[in-house]
Formats: C-alpha cells, structure tokens, sequence
C-alpha cells in the first residue's frame, strides 16, 4: 500500500478541528475572512480524501489506512482508525458534503457567522471520527461528541421552533447512546472475563463468544441507539421537527451524514457483533422498516411544506436501506450501502434547493409557488435531476442502490420485496406531484417573477453533487467494487450464525423440555 | 499511654504542617489594611501549591504515622490532591468575588486553608478518634464559611442551618463511633475490619448500629438523599466561592474516607449493606437530578446537581475494591473541576468579579439572568459550556470518563441495573445542564445587565477548569493510570 506509515485517516479527520480552532483565533466581524477558511479548509480536506478512494484496495475485505495509538493504555481503549468497504463511500461523502454545507452557508447565514463555521467544522471531525473509528470506546466519543456541535447550529440558527426542535434531537438521541454506553461496557468486561484481555478493540470484541439471550440483549441496547438515528418507525418523530427548523446546511448534513450513522451503526457493529440475535430478530427490524417505508412516503405525500416533504422521504428513503441490509445478502447489503450515500446526495441536494428558495421568498408552502421552471429554468433543472435521482430514474445514482435493495430484499422474501416496490412507486408520485405544483402551472405570485437564478456559489456547491450523480449511476462498477468483500465479510458472518441457531434449534427439539436453552442463558 | 511524636510522624503531616502556618499567616494578615488583604489569595495559592509539592514528594510505600492513627499512601496522596485542587479553585475565585460582595476579609482564607487541612487529615485517617477530630476540623471551619456574608439573611440562614444539621449528623456519627467503640474495644480500623473477617461479629447488633449509625453521618455530610435536605439552602445562601468549596473539598475528603471505611461494612453479613448502598446511590442520583430539573436559580440548580453527582460516585463506593476506588478517585477530579468551575462561573456572573463592589441590588443567579449571555461574553459563556456539558457527561469533556470510569465499575462488579439507572440520570441532568446553555445561546438578550470583566483570580481559574476539562477530556490516560495505581488504601 503506497500511504504505509502515513496517518492520511487522521489528518483527515482533524483537518477541519483545525480550521475550527484557527477561525476561532479571527476576529468576528471579519465574516468573509471567516468563511473563506472554512470553505478553504473543508474543500482541502475533501480533496485529501479523494485519493483513499483511489488507494483503496478493492477485494480486501479488512479496514485498510488502519492507524494504532494506545490512547488510554489501563483501559484498552485506543485510537485505531482504518476504513473498509463499509465505511470508505461514507466517510468520503462526509468530506464531500461538508464542503458542500459550508459553501451553501455563504450567503445564508448572517449571523454569529464565525461560531456557525466552527460548529459546522468540528462537526465534520466527529462525524469522520464516527465513520474511520475501529474502536468502540473512540466511536462513542465520537457518536457523543458529534451531537453538540448539532445541538448548536440548530438551536442557534435554526427556525422559530428550534429550541423545541434541538432538545428533543439531543434527548432522543441521548435514550438511545447511553444504553449503547452500558452494553460497551458489558461486552468490554465479557471479552476480558473469556480472554483475559481489556480491550475495546472492534476486531478482538469480534471474537467474543456471546450466548444467544445475551446476544439480543445487547443487540436491543445497540439497535436502540441506531434504530433512533436512522430513524425507524416509531422513533423518527424527532427527525421532522429538527429537519425542518435546522439551518439549510444542517438538514443537509442531517440527512447526509447522520442518519447514516444509525444504517451505518447497525451494519458495522449489531450485525457482526451479534448475529444470532440479528438473525433471531431480523423480520422484527424488517417488518418496522416497512412500516417506515410505507408510512413515510403516505406522510411526504400530504405535506403542504417542501422541507417537510423531504424530512419524511427520509423516513421512506432510510427504511429501505434498513431492509436491504437485513436481507443478509450480498445484493441487499451492497446496495443499502450505495443507496446511504445516494440518499446523502439527493436528499442533501433537495435540501440544498429548498434553502435556496427560501432564502430568496422566506416562503417553503407548495402553495407559495408555482411555475417556477419559466423563471428561474437553471434552477429548475437542478432541481429535476435531483428529483430524479432521489425516485431511482435509471442512469442516476438512485437506481444502482433501489435496484440492488429490490433484488436482495426478493431474495431473502418476495413480500419484502413487495413492500420495498410500493414505497419506489410512492416515492414518485410525492416527489413528481411536489415538483409539479411547484415547477410548472401558474406563477403564484408577482413578487416570484423576479426570482434571482443560480448564483456563482450556488451553482459551485450544486454542480458536483449532480456531476457525482450521474458518475454513481452510470459507472457503479468501482463504488461497488469497493463495497463488495467487507459486505461479503458480514453476509458469512450472519449466515454461519444462523446454521448455528438453527442446528441449535434441531438438537434442542431432540431433546425434549429444552433444557438446553435455560442452560445456554444462564451460562453467560 | 504515652503520646510521643518522633521526626517522622512531623514529616508525614508535612503538607498539612506547611497549610497550616499558611493559614496562620493569613489569619495575622487579616489584621492588615484592605490593601495588604488584598495579598491573602496569593500567599494562600502559594501555600496550597507548597502543601501539594510536598504531598507530591511524600508518595511511595504507605507508611503509618502517629501511633498509626493515620497512613500515608497514594491513595490518600491522590485523594488530597483532588482538597488542594478544590481549595486551590475556590482562592481563586474568592478574592474577585468576595471584593465585588464587599466581604473580603482575611479570615476566610484561614477558614478555607484549616478546613483543607481537615481534609486532608481525614483522607490519611485510620482510626475513628482521627476520622472525627479531622471531619470536625473541616466542617467547622465551613460553618464559619457558610455565614460568611454576616450582614446579609441568607448567609446567615445558611451557616445556622449547616450548624444545627451538621451538629446533628456529628452526634450520629459520634454515637456510631461510640457503639463500634463498645463491640470491639478499639478505634484502629485495621482492628476492626479484622475483627470482622475473623466472623465473630457477624451477628453483632452493636457492631452493626454503630457502623450503621456512622453511614447516616457520612451521608449527611455528602448530602445523600434523604439526608440531603440541608444543601441546597446552604450552598445558595452561602457566598458563592464558599458554595464552590463546599460542594468539591467536602465530597473529596469525606468520599475518601468512605472508601476507607466501608469495605469494613461490606464485608458484614451477605446482601444487606450492599442493597442499602444501593438504594441510597439511586435516590440520591434521581433526587437529585428530578428537583434540578426544575429550579429556576442556577445556583440553587447546581447545588442540586452536586447532590446527583454525589449520588454517581457513590456507586464507585459500592463497586468497592481497587476498580471502583480508583474511579472515584478520578470522578473526584473530574467533578471537583467542573463544579468548581460551574460555582466560579455563577460567581463571575452574579457581581461580574470585578474590583468595583457593588454591593447593593440583587445577585444574577436566575435562569433569565443568563439570557444572550453567549454572544455577548463569549470565552465566560465558552467557559460554562464545557462546565455544563462535563457535568452531563458529554465526551470529550473530564466529566464523560469520569462517568465512564465510575458506571464501568459498577458493571464490572455486576451492578448492571444501577448503571442503567445511572445512565438514565445522566440523560434527565442532559436537560437542566443544556437549559442554561439555551438560555444563554438560544434566547434574545433581556433587558438591562452589565456584567463587568472578568477579575485575574477568576478568570485564571475559569480558564484553568475548562482547560483541565478539556485535556482531561482528549487525555484521560495519565490520570487513569494515577488513580488505577492509587485505587486501593493501605490499611
């Protein structure tokens, strides 16, 4: 590997907490200065992760750019990064839409613009952290340290509910991590008691032998916090409100990365970690995430307000990546990967949109507007081909992963597959019925005449998003390429747990009383 | 008996000798014009820096002293530390402080340097006459502390009404002593605690009521819920530099000498005394979290949270053995930092801190007080911000290991359900320690308030606090190891 001995992951991840800490060092009322650091800062450090993707080295399905520091030697925690298949795509697009927010932001926000740029920098470092970190104990304090700068930019320059909004973000989000938090710390003294050895290390945690009831209770402490964040149904409620008053840039990183961090979570450490209990509890997950499809796309398509419209789509959107991945195939799991950083495009891209409007009129009602593609026709473009993309229109990105999501949802049970087509056919009519009453008919009002197009650094931010779009759509191959060992990986993972569980289940139904079970329970 | 002090025991005392005559001083200082007062904070900062080097250059093996009525031994050395740190903050901030409040008096840094003494004492205590003689040395200066403001009602509310409690737990405490005294004959701690592992005493109810006896004292002086009812009128009525002693040195010193304490009880008869830790660790967190929640002072909201903190390392107490005593240890930095710091923000808040006193019109001290705070003080607001997301355990923040630490303990030694209970604390304090800071960033500035600049004492020790937070926050190992290698007392 040509970056041996060279810490790419961790420069990476801390070039923008210096950017934060050196516009911190600037005075205030120098606001341009301010954003040019940060824009400058953000865009070096996409550009120092592009060729990760490049180095990578598809077919190896173990974390690669590994970094390995004792960080907190009598614990066991340390400070060990490394990317594979299944955060490599996600962690780019974190440096790519980080960039992407903080340009948007160049004219949006007036206020307290040093602080924002600060927030939305170290932000961007937890979230790297989240994605590269192969250490349990490093990963929550990333997962943690990740909601304040959060909690500030909605609450600070959020909408008039932001305050409301902001809490409940914090207060779901905390339910979920804190039990996370105990079941770390569980599974870090069961690893110890069996081997000898304290460690929070994610590949030696692996190898812990965990007995099945032990399994779905850790599994159920892990999957709460995750289930929380992607959102699932029923605990997405506080997804609309803290979308809907957020800054543009913070739906954008919302919708973009964050929610990721749950389908992520689930995927990176639920899964292999315990795959009996995944594979015991699997038609639960999947039953709620169709629920969430359905449910979502029934709620998108009632919105009166755009930014709504897109929070809920999330919903849909995510509930599909949750039942490609508990497909448990290579098809279903590939494809929830690629379909997380298509939804991180399209829906960030719709949010970028909706903020341009709305900075423009203060208005986000459908019925505010109408027949937009006559006056501002660069805009609507954009806004057609994201559109596009985010119903799965083949030739952009959106169809590769809804495909891939079908296939292995068919696969693992034809009415998951069923249910996943329902929520695409939706998810065209809310979208396209959207895009109508906005796009084409009447102009709504005479002010809307003079709409200003696209400016400069609005077509700058947009421009590569939808570049990436088609990129994604036309020429899969190397994104999936990437992907396809590590999924591999945790597909055998699963699938040996659930021989095993059903083995179990035939010697037990040999020997009468199932004595064995309790037995089995109580020896962990 | 003879009572004969050679060299060595004055050497083992060293720290507190030096404190000592520096407490002296100040209290002959206190006879000088306003202006050389003014040099009391200074000389007392010294003085605790001297005491800590030389605690420093005591540590090693543990070594008995006075007819082995105290030892001497890294865990005692780390836990006296953790006095100094919070006597070290509370100088700091006083001299600012007490000018603003008009009250600034050289007595009170003899009060604040004799209380530390008794602390530290009581954390190198191994015998009930000297667990006593040096709790009684700490609280007593603090009454005086508590009343400190004698011209103004709540503080003296608060120094009477820590007397007449204080004096209550002592006589429980004492009559504890006493019973303990009665069953087994001696005062020595190791003596007891073998007198219980030879089993004899297994069925003791004198035993057993005087040790019982004792916990009520100790949990009145921690403020352990239900005995917790004195603290928050005494840390909102005391003057706020006083509050932030009170509330960090007291829970150091007296958790301390808990750890010494009650491995002695745990190993009495099975399940009992174990469950009635247990019971008071969760109503002591929930109690205190619960009424937080719903304070309008902010002052009066820590005083609350210091209740709930208590309430998370006393699970460290429970988890017992070196793990558990280590996390305590480390909790008490973490906490002795935040709170201090939080205490000393209030204090900067409530006069400003600054030279000019301003005697008349009320304290800032309510939510509303704080309201546009953070734009308009940014490095004060940046400063309560670490101090609230520590004290709710946000990583990368002292007060997220410091958690971490104590909840791992409890989980190692199978108190699984007490660290979910903690957990969910933890998330309720979210909300009140996050409310301040929605106040201060989140809402539109009201009407009328200046807050002056900073003082140097203050604004040294906000800085140090959020700074040590911080770096405890990135690089929790050093003290980690410290207090792992520390976690057990001699006995």
């Amino acid at each position: 590997m040509a970056l041996t001995g060279f810490p790419i992951l961790s420069i990476v991840i801390f070039l923008p907490a210096a950017g934060a800490g050196l516009i911190l060092l600037l005075p205030a009322r120098r606001a341009n200065l301010i954003r040019a650091v940060a824009v400058v800062f953000s865009l070096a450090d996409f550009l120092i992760s592009v060729p990760l993707f490049f180095f990578f080295q598809a077919g190896r399905a173990h974390p690669q750019f590994v970094e390995r520091l004792s960080w907190i030697g009598s614990w066991g925690a340390y400070y060990h990064l490394g990317l594979d298949g299944l955060s490599l795509l996600l962690f780019l697009l974190t440096t790519f839409l980080s960039w992407v927010a903080i340009l948007s932001s160049w004219t949006a926000i007036q206020q307290q613009v040093k602080a924002y740029m600060f927030f939305l920098l170290t932000l961007e470092t937890g979230m790297l952290g989240v994605f590269a970190s192969l250490d349990l104990f490093l990963f929550y304090v990333f997962w943690e340290a990740m909601l304040i700068p959060m909690y500030f930019l909605i609450g600070v320059w959020g909408g008039p509910r932001r305050i409301y909004a902001t809490i409940k973000f914090v207060l779901f989000t905390m339910t979920g991590s804190v039990l996370m938090l105990v079941a770390i710390i569980w599974l870090y003294f069961a690893h110890q008691a069996q081997t000898g050895k304290a460690t929070f290390d994610l590949l030696e945690l692996l190898r812990t032998n965990l007995a099945g009831t032990t399994q779905v209770w850790l599994f159920a402490a892990f999957g709460l916090a995750f289930a929380i964040k992607v959102p699932m149904f029923p605990l997405h409620t506080w997804l609309p409100d803290a979308h809907v008053e957020a800054p543009t840039a913070g739906s954008v990183i919302l919708a973009g990365v964050l929610l990721k961090m749950g389908t992520y979570g689930f995927l990176r450490f639920c899964l292999p970690l315990f795959p009996e209990a995944v594979a015991g509890l699997a038609p639960v997950v999947a039953v709620l995430a169709i629920i969430g499809i359905i449910y979502g796309a029934l709620v998108s398509l009632v919105q009166r307000d755009i930014k709504k419209l897109v929070a809920y789509s999330s919903v849909s959107h995510l509930g599909l990546v949750m039942l490609g991945l508990f497909s448990f195939n290579v098809q279903g799991i590939e494809g929830g990967v690629l379909q997380m950083v298509n939804h991180g495009l399209s829906t960030g891209a719709l949010f970028l949109l909706v903020g341009m409007l709305y900075e423009r009129t203060h208005k986000r009602m459908i019925d505010d507007f109408g027949g937009l593609a006559r006056i501002v026709p660069a805009f609507t473009a954009f806004f057609l081909i994201v559109m596009l993309s985010s119903i799965g229109v083949p030739g952009l990105n959106g169809f590769v992963g809804e495909f891939l999501i079908l296939l292995g949802a068919f696969r693992a049970k034809a009415a998951y597959g069923a249910a996943a087509v329902t929520a695409i056919i939706l998810g065209a009519i809310y979208m396209l019925w959207m895009y109508q009453r906005v796009m084409h008919g009447e102009t709504a009002s005479e002010e809307q005449r003079s709409l200003r197009d696209m400016r400069f650094h609005e077509v700058a931010c947009m421009l590569p998003v939808v570049i990436l779009m088609f990129v994604i759509g036309l020429f899969p191959r190397p994104f999936l390429a990437r992907t396809e060992a590590s999924v591999k990986q945790v597909v055998a993972r699963v699938h040996s747990a659930q021989l095993k569980s059903a083995e179990l289940r035939e010697t037990r139904a040999a020997e009468p009383g199932g004595a064995r079970e309790k037995g089995a329970g109580r020896a962990d | 008996m003879q009572i004969s002090v050679s060299s060595g025991d004055l050497i083992a005392v060293l720290p507190e000798l030096i404190l000592t005559g520096c407490a002296v001083i100040a209290l002959c200082g206190a006879l000088l014009s306003a202006r050389g007062q003014r040099l009391l904070p200074s000389l007392s900062l010294v003085g605790l820096g001297v005491s800590f080097a030389a605690n420093m250059s005591l540590a090693g093996g543990p070594m008995a002293a006075f007819n082995g009525t105290i030892v001497i031994d890294d865990f005692g050395h780390v836990a006296k530390s953790a006095a100094l740190l919070a006597a070290a903050i509370a100088v700091a901030i006083s001299s600012d402080y007490l000018t603003a409040r008009g009250i600034h008096e050289g007595e009170f840094y003899f009060f604040v340097l004799m209380s530390t003494v008794g602390m530290m004492l009581l954390v190198s205590s191994t015998n009930l006459m000297t667990i006593f003689l040096s709790l009684e040395l700490m609280t007593i200066c603090l009454y005086v502390l508590a009343a400190f403001a004698r011209g103004e009602g709540e503080s003296g509310e608060a120094g009477l009404k820590y007397l007449l409690l204080g004096a209550f737990a002592t006589g429980f405490l004492l009559y504890g002593m006493a019973l303990v005294y009665a069953s087994i004959g001696t005062t020595r701690l190791q003596a007891l605690y073998e007198a219980i592992l030879r089993g004899q005493q297994r069925h003791n109810m004198l035993l057993i009521a005087g040790l019982g006896l004792m916990m009520v004292g100790f949990a009145f002086k921690l403020a352990l819920v239900p005995f917790h009812m004195w603290a928050p009128d005494v840390y909102e009525g005391a003057p706020t530099s006083a509050t932030a002693f009170m509330a960090t040195g007291v829970k150091a010193a007296a958790f301390a000498a808990l750890i010494r304490l009650v491995p002695y009880q745990l190993v009495l008869p099975d399940q009992a005394w174990r469950t009635l830790l247990w019971i008071l660790c969760a109503a002591t967190m929930t109690g205190g979290n619960l009424i937080a929640l719903a304070q309008s002072n902010v002052k009066r909201m820590l005083a609350y949270s210091s209740i709930a903190h208590a309430g998370y390392m006393l699970i460290g107490v429970l988890a017992n053995g070196q793990e558990g005593g280590a996390a305590v240890l480390f909790y008490l930095f973490a906490y002795t930092l935040m709170t201090g710091g939080a205490f000393g923000s209030v204090a900067a808040t409530a006069r400003g801190g600054s030279a000019a006193p301003t005697t008349e019109g009320k304290e800032l001290l309510s939510f509303d007080d704080y309201r546009g705070l953070g734009f308009q003080r940014p490095w004060l607001s940046a400063a309560i911000t670490i101090f609230m997301l520590s004290l709710a355990g946000f990583p990368p923040t002292a007060g997220f290991f410091a958690k971490f630490y104590v909840f791992g303990s409890a989980v190692k030694h199978g108190f699984v359900g007490l660290a979910v209970v903690a957990v969910l604390n933890s998330l309720i304090s979210v909300y009140y320690y996050l409310r301040l800071v929605v106040v201060m960033y989140m809402e539109e500035p009201s009407e009328k308030r200046e807050i002056p600049p900073l003082g140097a004492g203050i604004g040294f020790a906000l800085a140090f606090a959020a700074a040590g937070i911080i770096i405890l926050g990135l690089f929790p190992g050093w003290l980690a190891d410290i207090t792992r290698a520390a976690g057990l007392p001699a006995r």
